[in-house]
């Protein structure tokens, strides 16, 4: 088989493997997938090459404005650690991005069955391990490329070729290292995530590597706001510690940038250590990524025989089971569902999420005198728009039942009584955070802190007027799964019912506030129309339900 | 006493008719089929007994409720095994055990015991603890067989129940129904698998096109196609009106082998 023909049979399978990645995320389709096979797989094409796209478009923006900032914003440290810290920072995002936006698929890549196909075939086993290599390399080419090619161009240009140079060996080694890590935490994910070790230390491991894995992907789409702040962050802290630039020189990727920097014309390192060791080190980190870039062919190429396993052997226990109340026991199910699987897992990550968002909103808006009661309303809507999706986050598990669903005698007012459940948790630390995070920066009146404290009794009116509106809109009143992931008209209309639904205290606050300029009144009435809003939400959201 | 009933059924998808007036009911103590070939109706009618479509028109009842009307009562009374595997993959079967006895309230000694004797029925003693996503086709099925038990029901629903199953697997189940029913039970299934059919119902209705065709004891359906001593598999493809299209397509294929 000569390379174009594998080259081609690798796309196919690169295509399947999506199409299993994607079906495993979304099981609600597997059930219409029958019925429409054309528009489900239209739909995966699509959202697959939205996922390039994105990638795409981030790493382009990643990389204009790390030089950006490094280059040109002389208000940030001296130009030689700009650029080093600059340089490097990008090699950290573009790993983090490559990492993460495709782990979803390499997981898939390990368990789904994308390599019977070609094994059924009459190919040796050569080919087969290059198939596999190929099908992956297919995957994440786009972003992969991109990395290797734009940022060092642009430094080519911009800081001479011999900078340009540096960085594209950078980039290939982090690619490399990348893809290492992204093979070996698949592997090690897909193993831990199946297997159904009970024991606590099982269960933190799974929460926290999903915990992990969340924030970290919503924080790669939102970290361009951040750079100014992470590069002045790290050059600041540098800068307090003698000899941090020295160390920095010594870590994988800096010393890349800082070997970038350090060959730059017009850039010279008083500490001359800096750049001998940043030379070293680069020749170091580039040897370990060729072996990495070696291993990971090797892991890939095991693949073509054989995924991971994920059986259980185990001492068998008593067969007796524990019942518990049917509400309990759609709680605790939704629970563990979510510590099993990286999507659930959101629910747990939102408020963390939330805080990276807030944090330097809340901290911008008090550099200019202390907070108003505006900021804490503000910060209290972008907290109801994520109510609104941790809801929709939760129903998603039940793509993964819906036989099972579809036989018991289960409410659907039950089933959003759980859902609500497990979603006030969330929100109520949400509003705890952002009642701390005023505190921090010199509230003008401590009452201010009040509104999201008086705010937490919506952690129940917000899911349930979610939820409702999704089970009418999807389910025409009855409990069904949601997918936020095939669907994101749902995740909009989500937000849009969680911020409205938690406007109206907002609005009582605000109209009482420029009315009478009282904040204990305006309190008042964000209270009333709260308690008003919760009573609403418990008597008659129920009556658009049924079953 | 009648355990089933459907009255007139019809449901449409967009222009497409997938039930279309069907009548029919499974009377206590019996195991009704309903056979069909691929895309007839079966699961439709089925939905829409589970009280899980809105039929355009009919009425359905499972032991005199109205399944439209309270569903939630109707299922009460049901073991269904739906065709599709959708399980919680994340969950192992002790877990969905646990779930499903906690949503129907079942006293705790008496469904243990049952699990018990289940799960060594049918050999299930080492899944028990897996989780459910890495189970084989067959084992999947045995989870819903065991999760649509669990509760003693008066009457099983099962569409397509044999499919991916080992010759044990099958036998323990057309056991299991066959038991079901002795004690009292009723059953609906659904399948395409004649011998079954033949070998297992009581009776049979035979869709077609979202249309009932014939419905009856084997006998019945015989003096129905005035063919004596034919087999169910002959019956079903008289009564679908594939007989010459299967005739014509194996000829064709007999050529194509030939060469
Ligand atoms: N949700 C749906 N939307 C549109 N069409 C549907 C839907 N569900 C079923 N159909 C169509 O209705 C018809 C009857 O389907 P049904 O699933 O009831 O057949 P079946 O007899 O169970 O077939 P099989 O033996 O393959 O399971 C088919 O043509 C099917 O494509
Ligand atoms: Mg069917």
């Amino acid at each position: 088989m000569n390379f174009r023909e594998r080259w081609r049979l690798a796309g196919i399978i690169a295509l399947q493997m999506r199409f299993d990645g994607f079906l495993k995320n979304n099981p609600g389709n597997m059930a219409r997938i029958k019925e429409n096979p054309e528009k489900i797989s239209r739909s995966i094409r699509s959202s697959s090459r939205v996922n390039s796209i994105l990638s795409v478009f981030m790493i382009i923006m990643l990389a204009a404005l790390t030089i950006g900032v490094t280059g040109f914003d002389a208000s940030i440290g001296d130009l030689n650690v700009r650029l080093a810290v600059g340089f490097s920072f990008f090699m950290v995002l573009a790993f983090v991005l490559i990492f993460l936006l495709n782990l979803t698929t390499t997981t898939g890549f390990f368990t789904s069955g994308a390599m019977k196909l070609p094994s059924i075939l009459p190919l040796s086993r050569k080919e087969l391990e290059s198939l596999a290599v190929l099908a992956f390399t297919r995957v994440f080419i786009a972003p992969a490329i991109l990395t290797v090619t734009l940022f060092p161009a642009a430094c080519f240009v911009l800081f001479g070729p011999l900078a340009g140079f540096v960085a594209l060996i950078g980039c290939l080694a982090t690619v490399s290292v990348s893809l290492r890590s992204l093979i070996g935490f698949s592997r090690w994910f897909e193993t831990k995530m199946l297997s159904s070790d009970e024991s606590k230390i099982g269960t933190i491991v799974r929460i926290a590597a999903t915990i992990g894995l969340v924030v970290g992907i919503m924080s790669v789409y939102m970290l361009s706001s951040y750079i100014p702040y992470i590069v002045q962050g790290v050059i600041m802290f540098a800068e307090s510690f003698n000899g941090t630039y020295l160390v920095l020189s010594v870590l994988f990727p800096f010393s890349f940038g800082f070997l970038a920097s350090a060959v730059t014309p017009g850039v010279t390192f008083q500490d001359l250590m800096i750049p001998l060791v940043s030379g070293g080190m680069s020749l170091l980190y580039g040897l370990i990524a060729l072996v990495f870039y070696r291993q990971s062919g090797k892991l890939l190429r095991g693949l073509a025989i054989g995924g991971v396993s994920t059986g259980r052997t185990g001492p068998l226990r008593e067969i007796s089971i524990e019942t518990r109340t049917p509400i309990i026991a759609v709680i605790r199910k939704d629970l563990k569902m979510a510590t099993k699987s990286v999507g659930s897992a959101i629910v747990y990550a939102i408020p963390i999420f939330l805080m990276i968002m807030l944090y330097p909103m809340i901290r911008g808006m008090s550099q200019d005198g202390p907070l108003h009661s505006i900021t804490a309303m503000t910060a209290i809507a972008y907290a109801n728009l994520f109510g609104g999706l941790t809801v929709v986050s939760v129903m998603m598990f039940d793509t993964q039942g819906a036989s099972i669903h579809e036989g018991l005698p289960l409410s659907s007012r039950l089933v959003l009584k759980g859902k609500t459940a497990i979603s006030i948790i969330p929100y109520t630390m949400t509003m705890l955070f952002i009642a701390l995070l005023l505190s921090l920066f010199n509230p003008i009146t401590p009452l201010v802190i009040l509104i999201p404290i008086l705010a937490i009794p919506l952690g129940y009116a917000v899911p349930m007027s979610v939820g409702a509106a999704m089970y009418r809109y999807k389910g025409g009143g009855r409990a069904v799964a949601i997918n936020l992931a095939a669907d994101q008209k749902m995740a909009l209309i989500a937000g849009f019912v969680g911020a409205v639904v938690g406007l109206g205290p907002l609005l009582g606050f605000g109209i009482v506030m420029i009315m009478t300029g009282s904040q204990i009144f305006s309190l008042a009435t964000q209270a009333l129309v709260t308690f008003g809003i919760v009573l609403m939400a418990h008597f008659q959201i129920p009556k658009l339900l049924k079953d | 006493m009648v355990a089933v009933s459907v009255e007139r059924l019809v449901k449409s998808f967009g222009s497409l008719v997938a039930v279309n007036n069907v009548t029919f009911e499974v009377r206590e103590g019996e195991i009704y089929g309903l056979l069909g070939p691929n895309g007839a109706g079966k699961t439709t009618t089925i939905k829409c007994l589970m009280g899980l479509l809105d039929p355009d028109s009919g009425s359905t009842h499972i032991y005199h409720v109205n399944s439209l009307e309270n569903p939630i009562e109707a299922k009460k009374l049901v073991g269904y095994v739906p065709e599709e595997h959708q399980l919680y993959d994340s969950l192992t079967p002790r877990e969905l055990f646990e779930f499903i006895a906690s949503i129907r309230q079942l006293p705790k000694d008496k469904t243990n015991k049952r699990i018990g004797e289940m799960v060594k029925a049918l050999d299930f003693e080492k899944y028990y603890d897996s989780m459910i996503v890495t189970l084989s086709q067959g084992n999947k099925q045995k989870t819903m067989l065991i999760s649509a038990l669990l509760h003693a029901p008066k009457l099983l629903i099962l569409d397509e129940p044999f499919s991916g199953l080992d010759v044990r697997t099958s036998k323990i189940i057309k056991d299991i129904i066959q038991i079901h029913v002795d004690n009292g039970g009723s059953v609906l299934l659904s399948t395409h698998v004649m011998e079954v059919a033949q070998g297992l119902c009581d009776r049979v209705g035979i869709i077609d096109d979202g249309v009932l065709v014939g419905e009856g004891t084997l006998s019945e359906l015989r003096a129905q196609a005035k063919e004596e001593s034919a087999t169910l598999e002959k019956l079903f493809l008289r009564l679908t009106e594939q007989e010459e299209e299967v005739q014509v397509g194996v000829d064709a294929l007999r050529e194509a082998l030939s060469e």
